[in-house]
């Protein structure tokens, strides 16, 4: 069985803020293959390491994001790296490029129309903190000052008094690296019929504003701004771990009758089930908090989460991400991957398909790549003979030999 | 620049749409602003939840709302088109056709209007579909090469695929609820549902894959979306540490607040500038932005001792470090000087709540973020659009019909009429059967 994507050569280059787009593409076929410096790709540099030891083949955060794609380090500080790579790109589909727009100026990946002179099916995605005009074009910014700017900081958190918060994680980042991808399958689906690529601009800034859901509408029409604070009810279970249970929009009175099942063996129901308590709405609301932590303390996580489930309500245990290597519906789904490490002869468990594609599954062919391991071969492919190897190498554009891999 | 005349991406793509609330409504806006014919079905008799959640759309001329506290609840004189929260999930020029599925020749019309349809969007929980009588093999027998998009909790297959989620429900199962927070304390988690955007997104791009391998193959299929897994490799490497390195998150270090373990950046957080409520965000990637910070704040001694040269000291003397800025950002504006050290080179940013976003923020509105639509019932409000734009691709929060979110039902006979060629008379008729409700 094929990939959807499998016709498509993807050229990937710039910081980490882009990686994230060319491994959701890289999951459905597409041959993704990442142009990096000589000394690699700055998320080489990334940690947590395999056995916490830096190396830039062991960076655990540059294998999440790059398990299934090629490299190729290629330094385009100079002349001879540049041409090497505008050839490559008469060579590719698409070319997702991510960083701030002065250094994809650098590297000439800015005029989409330019490039498409030599190559007019070349899709050019920019992945900008500010999108490429505007008077904060050239601002500086990490992900943690996106997130600010898209309003997510100031409501999330503990409260009014404590600091706003962002999540751990590049968030802004991987948002803007999805709709990178829709706007790639939106320029491949467009190119399939007119045989033309086209430019695709991502804004991280926007990519990070469109995420707060109601906050922008309910200021629109109410002209309120909500205060930070913490979402539903979350309480302790028993064994410490924090239960998400009902968020407060979704109180019916159906739903209380549930609720009243639930707590009833705890003898926890009583002062929910008078119809009188529930005319004033926030002290019902209180009232619905107050039973609902004290049945949280009598029971683990784990029972919880099966018993509010079994009695269909979207109750979890907020777990850390490891933990659901432990979780038995995913692996029923086969989402965690297994992918094999040679060099370290052993084996991973990545996280897989963002969804089940029957007809076109997510397939990882490849472990992450080490520095520059795929340079020689892409640019085999490229019509780079051996002579011109040796000229590239001697002008600096290519590392002097073929890298060492770790073992 | 190529032409904005070329149709946009998705021209003539047809989507049936049974999505609701915002996880699975996201998806197919996207496919709205790309250009697909989303048509949501919808009923009187089981209206969307966010058609009667607050906040409500004002009439013309009427004020908002500006009272604090609980929302007021929905009541029946406010109608199905005024849920505020329907506008930002229902954008893409979508059509609205009411049909009440509970009647059979309701569903009749459903099934005739799949037939004309490349793809089926729903975010049921798993098996309510089969349960209306649309079981996927008797979709395939509607429309052979269908793309059904399913956008569940826990997806179709598993052991646990009857569990249900909301947004929240999700973040505490991936682990994004306890990566939000500060060491030591419970999680504080989104204050909003995440992932109804992020995996509203994935489905859309799930929909673009389908119908690429449809257009390939002729093959349609079953995409089977689970909220859940869009959700877990947001989380970057942590499973990969515990594999790899025994090391398990849950501990007292983590969750990281604001700060920034890996990459080792320091400063890296918020700080209280001058106003009310009013915060800068900054970070310092390495020494050169630390050298850029200390010049703007004057060089003050504090700063330049030693300790807080190298990122490895500056970690080391966090909680000093941070008191110190927040001694120099109090006494500023934040917008003021945000400015100040972006243009020193610091990376910095206010802190932004929704009022500042469409109020002050400089770059959304020299680059149009925010897009007037006309809504049916109650005039012209301003949508986010898609943080993307094509060169050679019309993507518009509008759809190609350069229309708000639908009110209930309102397409209803122009959807039948052009699509399933019914008459005057045949409406009339589905009407009084109570099949469009």
């Amino acid at each position: 069985m094929s990939g959807v994507l499998d016709d498509l050569r993807v050229l990937e280059i710039g910081d980490a803020s882009g990686e994230y787009a060319g491994r959701l593409l890289a999951g459905f076929g597409a041959d993704v293959v990442k142009i990096e410096p000589l000394n690699g790709a700055p998320s080489r540099r990334i940690g947590p390491y395999y056995h916490d030891e830096p190396h830039p083949d062991r960076s655990l955060h540059f294998w999440h994001y790059n398990v299934g794609k090629r490299a190729a380090a290629v330094d385009l500080t100079c002349p001879e790296g540049r041409a090497l790579f505008h050839r490559l790109l008469q060579h590719f589909d698409v070319v997702i490029a991510a960083g701030a727009p002065a250094d994809l100026e650098a590297i000439e990946l800015i005029d989409g129309t330019a490039l498409r002179c030599k190559n007019p099916r070349l899709i050019v995605v920019t992945i900008t903190p500010f999108g490429l005009d505007g008077p904060w074009r050239n601002h500086p910014a990490t992900d943690l000052t996106l997130m600010a700017l898209g309003g997510s900081m100031a409501v999330c958190g503990y409260g009014p008094d404590d600091p706003p918060l962002t999540c751990a994680g590049w968030q802004a980042y991987q948002t803007a690296c999805v709709y990178a991808v829709h706007g790639v399958m939106g320029a491949v689906l467009a190119r399939d019929l007119t045989g033309r690529g086209q430019d695709v601009e991502v804004s991280i800034h926007e990519a990070a504003v469109s995420i707060t859901e109601w906050h922008i509408p309910q200021y629109v029409f109410t002209g309120l701004v909500s205060p930070r604070a913490v979402l539903g009810l979350q309480f302790p279970a028993r064994d410490g771990i924090i239960v998400s249970t009902i968020v407060a929009d979704f109180i019916g009175s159906d739903v209380i009758g549930r609720v009243c099942d639930l707590l009833a063996p705890d003898g926890l129901d009583g002062p929910l089930r008078d119809p009188a308590a529930r005319a004033d709405r926030r002290r019902f609301h209180a009232a619905v908090a107050a039973a609902l932590e004290r049945y949280c303390a009598l029971h683990t996580a784990d029972e919880i989460y099966r018993a509010g489930q079994a009695a269909g309500f979207p109750w979890a245990p907020c777990r850390t991400p490891d933990e659901n290597l432990d979780d038995a519906h995913l692996h029923d789904r086969g989402f965690w991957v297994p992918v094999y490490h040679p060099e370290l002869g052993r084996q991973f468990l990545y996280a897989g398909a963002p969804f089940s594609a029957p007809a076109c599954p997510w397939r990882v062919v490849r472990r992450p790549p080490l520095l520059g391991e795929h340079t020689a071969e892409v640019l085999a492919e490229a019509g780079v003979d051996g002579v011109e190897l040796q000229r590239l190498r001697a002008a600096g554009a290519l590392t002097s030999s073929e890298g060492v891999a770790i073992r | 620049m190529m032409s904005k005349n070329a149709p946009p991406p998705l021209a003539g793509v047809r989507i049936i749409d049974l999505t609701r609330l915002g996880y699975g409504a996201q998806a197919t806006a996207l496919c709205g602003a790309l250009g697909a014919e989303v048509i949501r079905i919808e009923s009187r008799t089981r209206p969307d939840p966010v058609r009667v959640m607050p906040p409500f759309v004002p009439q013309p001329g009427q004020a908002t709302q500006t009272e604090t506290g609980f929302a007021a609840a929905w009541t029946p004189e406010l109608g199905f088109n005024r849920g505020g929260i329907f506008f930002k999930y229902n954008t893409g020029g979508k059509r609205s056709v009411a049909l009440n599925l509970k009647e059979p020749r309701g569903l009749e019309l459903l099934r005739r209007l799949i037939a004309k349809a490349d793809v089926l969007t729903e975010s049921f929980s798993a098996g309510a579909l089969e349960r209306m009588g649309l079981p996927w093999d008797g979709l395939r027998r509607i429309k052979a090469d269908l793309v059904y998009v399913s956008m569940s909790g826990f997806g179709h297959t598993g052991r646990d695929r009857a569990h249900v989620t909301l947004g929240p429900t999700a973040q505490a199962l991936t682990g994004l609820t306890y990566m939000l927070g500060l060491p030591g304390r419970r999680p504080a988690g989104w204050a909003f549902s995440y992932l109804d955007h992020m995996g509203g997104y994935l489905g859309a791009y799930a929909v673009m894959l389908g119908l690429r391998h449809r257009n390939r193959s002729g093959e349609g299929q079953h995409i089977d979306i689970a909220q859940i897994e869009p959700g877990i490799p947001l989380t970057g490497p942590i499973a990969l540490d515990r594999q790899a390195n025994d090391r398990a998150y849950r501990r007292t270090d983590t969750p990281p607040g604001n700060r920034s373990p890996e990459p080792s950046m320091a400063p890296h957080g918020v700080y209280k500038c001058s106003g009310d409520e009013e915060w800068i965000a900054l970070a310092c990637r390495d020494d050169t932005d630390w050298q850029r910070l200390r010049g703007a704040m004057g060089d003050p001694a504090w700063a330049c001792a030693a300790r807080f040269d190298s990122v490895a000291g500056r970690r080391q003397h966090e909680d000093g470090l941070d008191r110190g800025i927040e001694t120099f950002t109090i006494a500023h504006e934040r917008y003021a000087l945000a400015d100040r050290l972006a243009a020193a080179g610091v990376p910095a940013a206010p802190v932004q709540n929704a009022r500042d976003r469409m109020e002050r923020d400089p770059q959304l509105r020299a680059r149009g973020y925010f897009v007037p639509l006309p809504h049916t019932e109650t005039g012209t409000w301003p949508v986010e659009r898609p943080p993307f734009r094509l060169s050679a691709g019309d993507v518009h929060a509008g759809g190609t019909i350069r229309r708000g979110p639908p009110c209930l039902g309102e397409d209803t006979h122009a959807v039948l009429r052009t699509l399933l060629g019914l008459s005057d008379d045949d409406i009339r008729s589905l009407e009084e059967a109570g099949a469009l409700r």
